[in-house]
């Protein structure tokens, strides 16, 4: 007998979701790591919800790396103004945020904590996409636009491992998921609205953020399904938006590869000769380049043409 | 006085090079002159400037005093960033 299809997070009733929050917590696994949040706050199960949407609403991990808990802060003036905070290992961590923002919250001290904690992982501050088991690896400072661009390649075919680390598992030297909601900010979120509005599937936006407005889009069932998919290091890509720019895609030197990665990395010092032997290797063998565009559909299907010519023959 | 620092590797990468110091945990983009230099030291055996232009005199096809002269600029750099270590007696040339 086929056992029953596991139900994903937008399929059960929010109050499902509350429950498990509630209770005995919801497991989210994003790939390299497990997360357990538990909360009472009843409308980041709503948040939660729409962001981890294709997440399995079941699953209990067999082991936690990160336990998180988003509370209402008790307080006088609970009734008018809530505020949340964000618990790690039962230590509070930043100061609080407003009720309605515990979202943001929640994935803002989670970025934090993986930044801080894994360094088993070489973490480079890059979105990573997929294709033929082999990464896109797109390190980049805030502002450049990979965000943007990984979840527009999310959205046309390929698979989005991440849009905040590339985290290389240094014995491998292969890419691990860190699959989370891509939180776009301000006109990036009009930009994927307009340029997928059938499959991007947003949760609420947040405005007034340290960033402006920020939503989150939520990771495709595909991406889901093969978050422990690794893939191997297949090129470098520098993407820059640039107002007005025709696209336009040029080599890059490998040490100006080594210097983008390695100096764009959560950890790079941490991880010491190992990580240094490691980016030099993604650097040597890997192909890099310089992505300048203006238009996102353009510079799609520029990608999706030129991408056998993007990567080295075969591989590292 | 000079030695290598413990710990340094480097690596050929495109047209030039890449240093990781152990003394600092940082990295560093060479260019060929300080990677012949660093060539050149030894982590236990300290050379002075003069012996390693000496070293490096014939391959490069140069005087020692202006191979002296070159490197008298890279010396601060290499140390400072970790990738060469200095011994007290270092100024006697």
């Amino acid at each position: 007998m086929a056992s029953a299809p596991v139900p994903r997070l937008c399929e059960v009733p929010v109050s499902e979701v509350f429950q498990r929050l509630s209770g005995a917590g919801l497991d989210l696994c994003v790939g390299a790591l497990n997360v357990r949040v538990h909360s009472n706050v009843r409308s980041l199960a709503e948040q939660v919800q729409a962001a981890y949407g294709q997440f399995p609403a079941r699953h209990r991990a067999p082991w936690i790396d990160l336990h998180l808990n988003v509370v209402l802060r008790r307080q006088l003036h609970r009734w008018w103004k809530p505020q949340v905070d964000l618990w790690h290992d039962g230590r509070l961590l930043f100061e609080p945020f407003p009720a309605e923002a515990a979202l943001p919250l929640l994935e803002w001290g989670m970025n934090w904590l993986i930044a801080r904690t894994r360094n088993d992982l070489l973490l480079f501050h890059a979105a990573v996409v997929e294709r033929q088991g082999l990464a896109m690896v797109m390190p980049a400072l805030p502002g450049s636009g990979k965000s943007t661009l990984s979840a527009a390649l999310g959205l046309s075919g390929w698979r989005l491992m991440s849009d905040e680390f590339g985290a290389l598992d240094l014995g491998e030297r292969r890419f691990r998921a860190v699959l989370k909601p891509a939180a776009l900010k301000n006109e990036s979120i009009a930009v994927i609205r307009k340029f997928a509005p059938e499959q991007a599937r947003f949760g609420p936006s947040f405005p007034g953020t340290r960033k402006g407005t920020v939503a989150h889009l939520a990771a495709s069932a595909e991406a889901v399904d093969r978050v422990h998919e690794t893939a191997a290091p297949g090129c470098v890509l520098l993407p820059r938006w640039k107002a007005g720019s025709p696209t336009t895609i040029e080599p890059v030197a490998p040490t100006m590869t080594f210097s983008k990665l390695a100096f764009n990395a959560f950890n790079y010092a941490v991880t010491g000769a190992e990580g240094f032997e490691a980016v030099a290797e993604i650097s040597r063998s890997a192909k890099a380049w310089q992505l300048v565009y203006s238009d996102l559909d353009e510079a799609i299907r520029v990608l999706d043409a030129r991408w056998h010519g993007l990567i080295e023959p075969n591989g590292v | 006085m000079y030695l290598r620092a413990p710990g340094l590797r480097v690596l050929p990468l495109g047209e030039g090079w890449v240093a990781y110091s152990g003394l600092s945990r940082e990295s560093h983009l060479l260019n060929d002159e300080s990677v012949a230099m660093l060539d050149e030291l030894d982590e236990c055996q300290p050379r002075s400037a003069r012996e390693v232009a000496e070293r490096l005199s014939g391959p490069a096809g140069m005087p020692v005093d202006e191979l002296l002269a070159i490197m008298a600029d890279a010396w601060p750099s290499l140390v400072e960033v970790g990738l060469v270590r200095e011994l007290p007696m270092a100024h006697a040339t």
